[in-house]
C-alpha cells in the first residue's frame, strides 16, 4: 500500500507543467465558452423563453459533451499520460525501482480517474460562469440563482462513474501500445459506433456509451444506476485486469 | 556473505528462436568494476534486463547481492541502482524534479538529491529543465538517478555511449572512483573493448549470447602475446621468408609485418634472421595486444576491430 501511494506521489508530481493538467480544464472550458458565445449571438431566440434558463443552457452542452467531447478527452489524456513514459523509454528506468510494477499501473489509473473527476468538476462549474456570465450580458435571458443544484451534482457524479470502464480501457490501451495513434483511433472510432450503440437494448454492455446514459439524469432528473453501476464496477475489474497483464509482460 | 555481488547459473533468454543470452556464468566479485564487453548484438542488455527483473529468463538462476531473482526483486533492486541504455528522463521537468520524482517513488532521503547533484557535478543546472541539457548532462542526470538510492550494485549499461572525449574521461574517472570511494560495485556493458580495459579490474567477454572469457583484467593481460612489429623493404618476400621459417606473420592491411612472438629472445632472433637472409630491417618494435586483439581472437570477429 505504501508504495502505491508513493508511486501515486510521484505521478502527480510528474504532472508539472504537462498538457496533461492544463486540458482538464482547457476542454470543458472551450466547450463551454462555444456554447455560451451561441447563446449570445441568437440570445434573441432565447430571451422570455421562461422555464428555467439552467436547464436549456445544460441540455445544449452535455450532450455535446458526453457523446464526442468526453469520449475523446479520455483517449487524449490517457495517451498523454503514458506518453510521458513512452517518450524517453521510462519503463525500464520504472520497473528497476524497488517498487512493485502494479503499484506504478494502478497509481497511472488513479491519476487518469483524478484528471477525469476534475475535468467533471471544472465543467460543471464553467456551466455556472457561463449562466453568469450571460446573466450579466444579457439579463433577459433568466440565469436567476434558482441553480438547479441537485441536478447537477447527479450530473457530474453520474457521468464521472460511469466513465471509469472507459478510463481504465483506454490507460490500458495506451500502455499497452505506445503509439499516439493508437489510442487516439480506438477514441474516436468507439465515440462513433457508439451513436449507434446507443439505441440498442445492449447498451449498457457499450463502454462509452454509459457517460451518456448516466447524463440523461440532468433531463430527466433520474439516476441511472445501471449505468453507474456497469460504468463503476466493470471499470474497477479492468484495473485488477490491466494490472495483471501489464505486470506480466516484459519490458524490452 | 557471499564474496560476489552478481552470480549468474546457465541463464538463459531466447527470442523466438534466436538465444540472446544462452547459459551464462556470471560472476562479479563485490567492490570490483566489472566491463561486460561484447559487440552490439551479443547479449549485453538482454542480459542487463534480465539482472534487473525487466524481463524474465527460460532458465538458469541469478543471486544479486545474495538475493534471488526474480523471487526478491523488490529486496535486491532496493541495494541496486541502474542505468540502462539511454537516461529515462523527463524533459519537460528540471533535473532536480526528475531526482524528486524517484526518490518520491523509492522513498530515498531529501537530502540525497542535493548529494547526487554534487556528485555529478550538476548543481549548476540543477533548476534548468532537461530539454535544454546535452547529452553529457543528460547521461550524468542519468549516473545521478542510479545512484540516489544509494546503492550496493550499480548497474550501467554503455554509460560512455554518445559523450564526447571529454565527457569519456570524465565518465571513466568517475566510475573507477566508485568502489574505493563509496564501496560501490560497478557492472558497466559496453562494446567500446579501449573504454573497459581502462575502467575495470574485472572483465567478462559475451559473443552471440554465451561468455568467451570471464576473469581479472591481469589474468586478460596474461593471455595476451607480445607482437613483433617489424618495418622492413619488400615486405611480401619478407612475409615469404618468415612464413617458410615458421613463424605466423599477419599484415594488418598494410606495409608492416605483425608476428606473434614470446618475448625479446624471439625478436632479436627473427631480426638476426632477416638481416642474414639479406632483408633490410628498417624498424623493429614490441607491441603488447590489445584487449581488441584476444577479442578478435577469441571470438574471430574480424569487423570488431
Amino acid at each position: 500500500m505504501t508504495g502505491m501511494i508513493r508511486a501515486l506521489d510521484a505521478e502527480l508530481y510528474k504532472l508539472r507543467r504537462t498538457l496533461a493538467l492544463w486540458l482538464a480544464a482547457i476542454a470543458p472550458l472551450s466547450v463551454v465558452a462555444l456554447q455560451v458565445l451561441v447563446v449570445y449571438q441568437r440570445r434573441g431566440m432565447y430571451l422570455n423563453r421562461g422555464g428555467n434558463a439552467w436547464i436549456w443552457f445544460g441540455e445544449a452542452i452535455y450532450p455535446y459533451w458526453t457523446w464526442v467531447a468526453l469520449p475523446l478527452f479520455i483517449g487524449l489524456q490517457a495517451a498523454l499520460l503514458a506518453g510521458l513514459e513512452h517518450r524517453t523509454d521510462q519503463w525500464k528506468h520504472l520497473y528497476a525501482l524497488p517498487v512493485s510494477r502494479g503499484a506504478v499501473y494502478v497509481a497511472k489509473q488513479a491519476v487518469g480517474l483524478l484528471l477525469i473527476g476534475l475535468n467533471t468538476l471544472c465543467l460543471v462549474v464553467f456551466t455556472l460562469l457561463g449562466g453568469w456570465l450571460l446573466q450579466v450580458v444579457e439579463p433577459g435571458l433568466g440565469f436567476t440563482w434558482d441553480v438547479p443544484w441537485a441536478r447537477l451534482i447527479r450530473f457530474g457524479l453520474g457521468v464521472y462513474l460511469a466513465s471509469w470502464l472507459t478510463i481504465a480501457i483506454h490507460i490500458w490501451v495506451s500502455h499497452r501500445w505506445k503509439s499516439f495513434v493508437v489510442s487516439m483511433s480506438i477514441s474516436v472510432a468507439a465515440s462513433i459506433f457508439a451513436m449507434f450503440a446507443a439505441e440498442s437494448r445492449l447498451a449498457l454492455l457499450y463502454p462509452w456509451v454509459l457517460p451518456r446514459l448516466a447524463a440523461e439524469t440532468f433531463s430527466t432528473g433520474e439516476m441511472r444506476w445501471a449505468a453507474l453501476a456497469v460504468g463503476s464496477l466493470a471499470g474497477l475489474a479492468f484495473v485488477v485486469w490491466g494490472c495483471r497483464d501489464t505486470t506480466s509482460r516484459d519490458v524490452v | 556473505m557471499t564474496s560476489l555481488a552478481i552470480q549468474t547459473e546457465a541463464l538463459t533468454r531466447r527470442f523466438g528462436s534466436l538465444a540472446a543470452v544462452d547459459g551464462i556464468h556470471l560472476e562479479v566479485p563485490r567492490g570490483c568494476v566489472y566491463g561486460f564487453l561484447g559487440p552490439n548484438g551479443a547479449g549485453k542488455t538482454t542480459t542487463i534486463r534480465l539482472l534487473l527483473g525487466l524481463i524474465r529468463p527460460h532458465a538458469g538462476r541469478m543471486r544479486i547481492l545474495g538475493g534471488e531473482m526474480p523471487r526478491q526483486r523488490l529486496a535486491v533492486l532496493r541495494r541496486t541502482g541502474a542505468l540502462v541504455e539511454t537516461p529515462s528522463l523527463y524533459p519537460h521537468l528540471t533535473g532536480r524534479e526528475n531526482l524528486e520524482v524517484t526518490r518520491r517513488l523509492i522513498d530515498g532521503r531529501k537530502a540525497r538529491v542535493h548529494e547526487v547533484l554534487d556528485l555529478v557535478r550538476l548543481q549548476e543546472a540543477a533548476d534548468r529543465a532537461v530539454k535544454g541539457y546535452s547529452l553529457g548532462m543528460r547521461q550524468r542526470l542519468g549516473l545521478a538517478l542510479a545512484l540516489l538510492g544509494e546503492p550496493d550494485l550499480l548497474i550501467l549499461d554503455e554509460p560512455t555511449n554518445g559523450l564526447d572525449p571529454a565527457g569519456i574521461r570524465e565518465m571513466r574517472s568517475f566510475i573507477r572512483a566508485l568502489p574505493q570511494e563509496m564501496g560501490v560495485t560497478v557492472l558497466m556493458s559496453s562494446h567500446m573493448l579501449s573504454e573497459v580495459e581502462q575502467v575495470a579490474t574485472h572483465i567478462g567477454i559475451i559473443h552471440r549470447g554465451k561468455m568467451v572469457f570471464q576473469g581479472t583484467q591481469d589474468a586478460l593481460q596474461a593471455r595476451l602475446r607480445e607482437h613483433l612489429s617489424i618495418g622492413v623493404e619488400h615486405p611480401e618476400k619478407a612475409e615469404w621468408f618468415l612464413t617458410t621459417s615458421g613463424w605466423t606473420v599477419h599484415r594488418n592491411g598494410s606495409d608492416r609485418l605483425y608476428v606473434p612472438v614470446n618475448g625479446r629472445s624471439d625478436a632479436a632472433m627473427i631480426n638476426r634472421r632477416l638481416m642474414d637472409a639479406g632483408h633490410n630491417v628498417y624498424n623493429l618494435h614490441l607491441e603488447r595486444a590489445s584487449l581488441e586483439d584476444i577479442f578478435i581472437e577469441m571470438t574471430g570477429q574480424e569487423e570488431a576491430a
